[in-house]
């Protein structure tokens, strides 16, 4: 039974690329979303052994290509991350403060992630 | 068929295999070489090996900042004209000005519009185009489409420094036209002119391709002659000199051109000889043939045992010109 968010979008639908359709993305875009679980994996590392640089490394790598392959709402998420970890870990050098900061994003982009297929839409 | 290996290299200096992968496939059918750089000093150590048509670099990487990249390009000559189009997620006009300040040609935000990428990369390649065209320019004399002295310069240079290095046979020829003056004082200049065209074009159809062939200035061009030993120059020099005693000229059928050639060739060793001192040495031999009846060529080892007095400088000095016409 799918659940549904409160703004009544389905959070267990797939999400696709908007370049699935296209022949020449559709290897890149397999392989993307074939790496994308040890990406997650590395993002979980980092956030739970509060490595905010790490964590802002990969959100900006993450942002980056994201879009490129499609998943611009992804890229975005990301982005968002990586901007709030850069402003607070100026303030506090341990980075302890910012990632608590964007804990709830990082904890979506994690189940967005999870729902990213190569596959195109039906 | 155009063939691909002669595409413009684009040099693309990113972190994020990601986009290496996504512009590789992105950009295949623009005709260009896409060449790979994971971080910036294989980017700067490639830049400089081969410097490419244009660099797309990314400004956010663990190793160096991309600006750091950027300054390193632009202070260095081999990559400082190099059109740069810079690629950041960050889109702050700070940044941006920053970037153009530093020298970059362009700025695109990540994620990429890939039709304003293409526009873009291809509006740097023609730049890249224009400042070659430029510099070509620069060293092309303008009436007979021959190297100029600059290049001239510059060429025998490289090729005395090169003789230098690695000991092998390299000879000079300065050629000049007798009489040019009563060319021009009895048919005129635009005879003149066609005088200096018609050498020109005789030169570069009787040198052979490893030949260098420049206009020195006025009447007077120079033959460089890599890896050709004296006697085998002057087989060149002589068949240019006859070359140019055939054609027979539209503007005045009756009145024949010839020139004079100084040559000087070694046979590897240079010892103490300079690029300059070379040069005054083929003078002399030129002069020679000038006092000895003109339309003949004067050939001689190159003396490297003398310690000439200009040889602070290899490039060839100012006085070298004084020239018998
Ligand atoms: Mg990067």
């Amino acid at each position: 039974m799918p659940s549904q968010a409160r703004d009544g979008r389905n959070t267990d639908a797939a999400i696709h690329s908007t370049f699935a359709n296209d022949p020449d993305m559709r290897e890149l875009i397999e392989l993307f979303v074939s790496e994308l679980p040890g990406r997650i994996d590395e993002v979980r590392i980092a956030a739970s052994s509060q490595d905010a640089e790490s964590l802002r490394r990969l959100m900006h790598m993450l942002r980056g290509s994201c879009g490129g392959y499609g998943f611009a709402e992804l890229g975005r998420l990301a982005g968002r991350i990586e901007e709030a970890l850069g402003c607070c870990a100026i303030q506090t050098p341990d980075g302890e403060g910012a990632l608590d900061n964007v804990r709830a994003e990082v904890h979506s982009l994690i189940a967005l992630c999870a729902r990213v297929t190569a596959a195109a839409p039906d | 068929m155009p063939n691909p290996s002669d595409n413009p290299r684009v040099l693309l200096i990113d972190d994020s295999i990601d986009v290496h992968r996504l512009l590789k496939v992105r950009l295949r059918h623009e005709q260009i070489r896409l060449v790979d750089a994971l971080n910036a000093r294989d980017g700067l150590e490639l830049a400089k090996k081969e410097p490419p048509a244009t660099i797309l670099l990314d400004l956010d990487m663990p190793d160096t900042d991309g600006f750091e990249v950027l300054r390193a390009l632009k202070e260095d000559s081999t990559t400082n004209s190099i059109p740069v189009i810079v690629l950041s997620a960050m889109s702050s006009s700070e940044d941006k000005v920053t970037a153009f300040d530093l020298g970059a040609t362009d700025y695109v935000t990540k994620p990429f519009d890939l039709a304003e990428l293409r526009a873009r990369l291809r509006a740097a390649l023609r730049l890249d185009q224009l400042l070659h065209l430029l510099a070509d320019r620069a060293n092309v004399d303008g009436l007979t489409g021959l190297g100029n002295r600059a290049h001239f310069n510059k060429r025998w240079a490289e090729k005395v420094a090169e003789c230098r290095r690695h000991p092998m046979p390299l000879a000079l020829a300065m050629c000049d036209v007798d009489h040019f003056k009563r060319v021009n004082d009895t048919y005129g200049h635009p005879a003149g002119d066609e005088v200096l065209q018609g050498v020109a074009k005789m030169l570069q159809s009787e040198c052979r391709e490893i030949d260098v062939a420049c206009r020195y200035g006025g009447e007077e061009f120079a033959l460089i002659m890599p890896a050709t030993s004296t006697p085998d120059a002057l087989v060149v020099a002589e068949r240019v000199r006859e070359a140019l005693m055939r054609v027979i000229w539209p503007r005045h059928p009756e009145h024949q051109i010839t020139m004079s050639i100084g040559l000087v060739g070694s046979s590897g060793g240079i010892g103490e000889a300079t690029a300059a001192n070379w040069l005054e040495q083929a003078d002399r031999n030129l002069y020679s043939a000038k006092r000895d009846g003109r339309n003949r060529v004067v050939s001689s080892e190159l003396d490297s045992s003398v310690r000439w007095t200009s040889r602070a400088s290899d490039a060839p000095s100012a006085d070298s010109q004084a020239k018998a016409a």
